[in-house]
């Protein structure tokens, strides 16, 4: 064996190796929580897949690029194809860095609201090297009354005209500004309510509002732009896309099993053995079972149905799944091993 | 015209005139009675809103079987808010995104409008984490984290999870009183069959599969594995059944419409499986 | 049935769009035709480029690159941190150097690399399975040991326990038939396999029954688009 399929069988190997002895072994080892790191592993796992996601995209271009180039047959259909790939990524992209930029907006006043909890925080834990409470409370106060002052001035400046007038939209937002309007009000009341001077008792119960009232500020402002944003011209070209062109075509492209499983059914379900008649009378039994016009032939269909289905199809079913599944693991152990891997290994200079 | 062997033009444009018939005149009748449906009508009827936990929700369909599972999500999803247990909904496929936002939408909207003065809202009333990728890795991660919010941290709309009411107590998998899966893609489903539990601890588990993965999802019924199912678009219809005969005020939905027009479609194929029969059995024995 | 504004010129664009991809695609039952084949490519370029855009929005960026680039510290008011920054996520930049293996596929030279990385996908998977499996099957395995005669209220449930004893043998028939490591000599060997292969018609059936509904229904909710959603908007268009 060569140097390189040592080391692909070596990877394969080690890429199984951690999810087999997180199942063999227990949680805990000598005292050590071992899986304590799983989620940050598991991400890890995630991420080599994830940095797959440019090979769709260059091997669509290859194929359908060059089709283009060299105007093979079939290039128009390369150019829809291309179109609608770099169109959809450009328009979703967008309305991606719109979503970023919304929660930008925010980002002042979420952080403040974190800030007035964290103030509380330290102080019960006495945490050293902080400013004294009070000091830190006065400038939460400056800081968050400026930016709800700037968040404030954000909204209102914006343009609720694109709404079409008596829209459910257009209600929810009137809604939502009159909730945005309390909540202000309420950060105002509890920003006034800081201790910003030393006390003998320090109460942090304003900490507390501020944090609750701060939150609801900043997730009813990205409500607000969010329903607004609806009706931007890159939103609506996203829309007509996503439900217009690609619900709609994928829908239609599963529904034509509709038609072509009538014409089977004519032209193919014959009984010609005994088998094909079991199999025929059973699949009537379910059919009628499960519609809602044989309560008016006979009511006992839907029992039948059911005793089809959770009897013998539930124990043939399982056998074969039963089957299915030792195969399963006999095939992952192979391949984990490396057992199956001429194929795999087949086709590279290796 | 050799009936035996009907060019197959025909027989599409007989399905589409004999299904759009209903359709247009807008005929529905009472469902068929679905027995998995009523187990998960009772499991979602027994939770307890005073108590803290949410439902957890994943969409796992895009448009190719939204005509199922849509209709699945938006029953259950109706009777959870109803209910007020908080949903957190969440995708492990990445078409599912619009429709992790429309259903609970819609849902919302439709009570709204059914009780006026009561408010059903985000935030508090559900969650949306959105497309996760990851698959099975992800879901094992669910019963091993103990701070649920800091695993997900922010919903599709960018808030942190710890400051939203519904998943401000967030934490471990026993928060979630109850998961519902929809989805017609079996090996997705299956991620959660293999891995949505602790050694001590399994929520109540309900899924809406699509009609073609029926016979699989029962063999989960009888292992326990699974507590209550709704079979395609029929399931939906029957628990969209049950939800009228418990809410009177509430307005028809569109299931019962389609289950009918599937109704007419199972009939149509049986006369087309007999007429075949008969039609290839006179050849047979003319040959 | 959607409710749609017709005022609104976007959302009315959107269904006429939507009912002509749909019909677009019909037309394929008619015959194989330019207009089908384009619209499917366009699905095609529609569904990739939101998925591209999507892993990178929905996992890498928020997950990996937000944290690793230190995007989500906050600076407060009196110049202290919201969190410090983790050093030990610079070992992220190791899967995701490793990840980036995947584009030695282009190359004749170093196309092996990449088979390192897919071979390390493959074998993780193959590491999942094991616990998949278990946690899967021994519910499914527990649950078919069912008892065969069945008591109720201290009496024999007949009806039971012939479910019980056709779902055992139905099992175990089905499970042999696919045996085929040995030769079935015996005539009972040979009934019992025949048996399950008998009683495996019954479970397609019932696939074919279910099968039926799920196809329909897909076919049922297109039409209830084109009827409800798609005509009402055309004629709006044409002014009837």
């Amino acid at each position: 064996m060569n140097y390189r399929k040592f080391i692909i069988r070596l990877f394969t190997f080690l890429g199984g190796i951690y999810f087999f002895l997180e199942f063999v072994l227990p949680g805990k080892v000598a005292g050590v929580q071992i899986d304590q790191y799983h989620d940050q592993i598991s991400r890890g796992f995630i991420v080599v897949g994830a940095m797959a996601v440019g090979l769709g995209l260059i091997n669509l271009l290859m194929v359908h690029g060059s089709k283009i180039i060299f105007r093979r047959k079939g290039a128009i259909n390369s150019l829809a194809l291309l179109s609608g790939l770099f169109l959809m990524m450009f328009v979703s992209g967008s309305v991606w860095l719109a979503d970023l930029n919304r929660a930008n907006s925010v980002r002042k006043i979420t952080s403040l609201a974190s800030f007035a909890e964290r103030i509380a925080q330290d102080y019960q834990i006495k945490k050293k090297g902080v400013k004294p409470y009070y000091v830190r409370n006065q400038l939460l106060k400056d800081a968050a009354f400026k930016a709800l002052n700037e968040l404030d001035n954000s909204v209102n400046k914006l343009d609720l005209s694109r709404l079409p007038e008596s829209s459910t939209d257009s209600t929810l937002l009137k809604s939502l500004k009159r909730d945005f309007t309390v909540a202000m009000m309420e950060s105002d009341n509890a920003l006034a309510k800081l201790q910003v001077s030393e006390s003998d008792k320090p109460d942090f119960s304003a900490n507390n509002k501020v944090k609750q009232s701060l939150q609801t500020v900043a997730f009813l402002s990205r409500e607000i732009k969010s329903v607004l944003y609806r009706y931007s011209t890159i939103r609506r070209i996203y829309t007509l896309l996503f439900d217009g062109l690609f619900v709609s075509l994928g829908s239609a492209m599963f529904s034509l099993l509709g038609f072509y499983i009538a014409a089977a059914a004519y032209r193919a379900f014959r009984i010609k053995s005994a088998e094909s008649t079991l199999m025929l009378l059973a699949a009537l039994l379910v059919m009628l079972g499960q519609i809602p016009f044989s309560i008016w032939i006979w009511d006992g269909f839907t029992d039948i149905r059911l005793w089809l289905l959770s009897v013998p199809n539930t124990a043939a079913f399982r056998a074969i799944k039963i089957g299915a599944a030792v195969a399963g693991l006999v095939m992952a152990i192979r391949m984990w091993l490396s057992i199956e891997s001429e194929s795999f290994e087949r086709g590279t200079e290796l | 015209m050799n009936l035996a062997n009907l060019d197959r033009r025909i027989v599409y444009l007989l399905v589409f005139l004999a299904l759009s018939i209903p359709l247009v005149q807008r005929y529905s009748v009472r469902p068929a009675r679905m027995e998995s449906a009523e187990k998960l009508y009772r499991i979602v009827q027994e939770l307890d809103s005073e108590k803290k936990g949410v439902a957890f929700v994943a969409l796992d369909f895009g448009p190719n079987t939204k005509a199922e599972n849509q209709a699945q999500a938006e029953v259950v999803i109706e009777h959870l808010m109803r209910k007020r247990v908080p949903v957190v909904l969440f995708s492990l496929y990445a078409l599912a995104e619009p429709f992790l936002k429309l259903v609970p939408e819609r849902v919302a909207s439709r009570l709204m409008k059914e009780h006026p003065g009561e408010k059903w809202v985000y935030g508090q009333d559900w969650v949306n984490l959105g497309y996760r990728p990851g698959a099975s890795l992800l879901i094992q991660s669910i019963p091993k984290s103990d701070d649920l919010d800091e695993l997900f941290k922010k919903d599709v709309r960018g808030n942190d999870l710890k400051d939203l009411p519904a998943t401000r107590h967030f934490k471990s998998l026993k928060d979630i009183v109850f998961l519902a899966e929809f989805t017609g893609l079996v090996g997705v489903f299956q991620n959660y069959v293999q891995f949505f539990r602790s050694k001590d601890y399994v929520p109540k588990f309900g899924h809406g599969c699509t009609s073609i993965t029926i016979p699989e999802a029962y063999i989960y019924m009888d292992s326990g594995q699974l507590n209550g199912l709704l079979e395609g678009i029929a399931g939906a219809a029957w628990y969209s059944e049950l939800l009228m005969r418990d809410n009177p005020e509430r307005e028809i939905d569109s299931s019962a419409l389609i289950n009918t027009g599937l109704g007419v479609a199972h009939l149509i194929l049986i006369a087309l499986i007999v007429f075949g029969n008969v039609m290839g059995f006179l050849e047979r024995k003319k040959s | 049935m959607t409710v749609i504004n017709y005022g609104d010129s976007w959302q009315l664009a959107t269904v006429l769009v939507g009912g002509i991809a749909t019909l677009a695609i019909f037309s394929f039952l008619i015959k194989e035709n330019p207009v089908y084949r384009i619209f499917e490519h366009l699905f095609i370029g529609i569904a990739a480029g939101f998925g591209i855009v999507f892993s990178i929005q929905r996992f890498l960026w928020p997950n990996i690159m937000v944290p690793l680039l230190g995007l989500d510290i906050d600076v407060y008011p009196d110049g202290t941190l919201s969190h410090s920054y983790n050093y030990w996520l610079l070992l992220y930049i190791l899967p995701m150097v490793f990840g980036l293996l995947f584009y030695f596929l282009y190359s004749k030279r170093f196309g092996w690399l990449a088979k390192v990385v897919i071979g390390f996908q493959l074998g993780a998977s193959g590491g999942l399975a094991f616990k998949g499996f278990f946690n899967e099957m021994i519910p499914q395995l527990e649950k078919s040991f069912k008892p065969l005669v069945v008591f109720s209220n201290g009496e024999v449930n007949y009806w039971q326990s012939f479910e019980h004893i056709l779902f055992v043998f139905t099992l175990l028939s089905v499970m042999y038939y696919f045996f085929f490591s040995f030769k079935r000599e015996s005539r009972l060997a040979q009934g019992f396999a025949g048996s399950g292969r008998w009683l495996m018609m019954i479970c397609f059936g019932a696939f074919f029954g279910s099968t039926v509904m799920a196809r329909m229904a897909l076919l049922v909710e297109r039409l209830q688009f084109l009827i409800d959603d798609w005509s009402p908007a055309l004629k709006y268009l044409f002014g009837a």
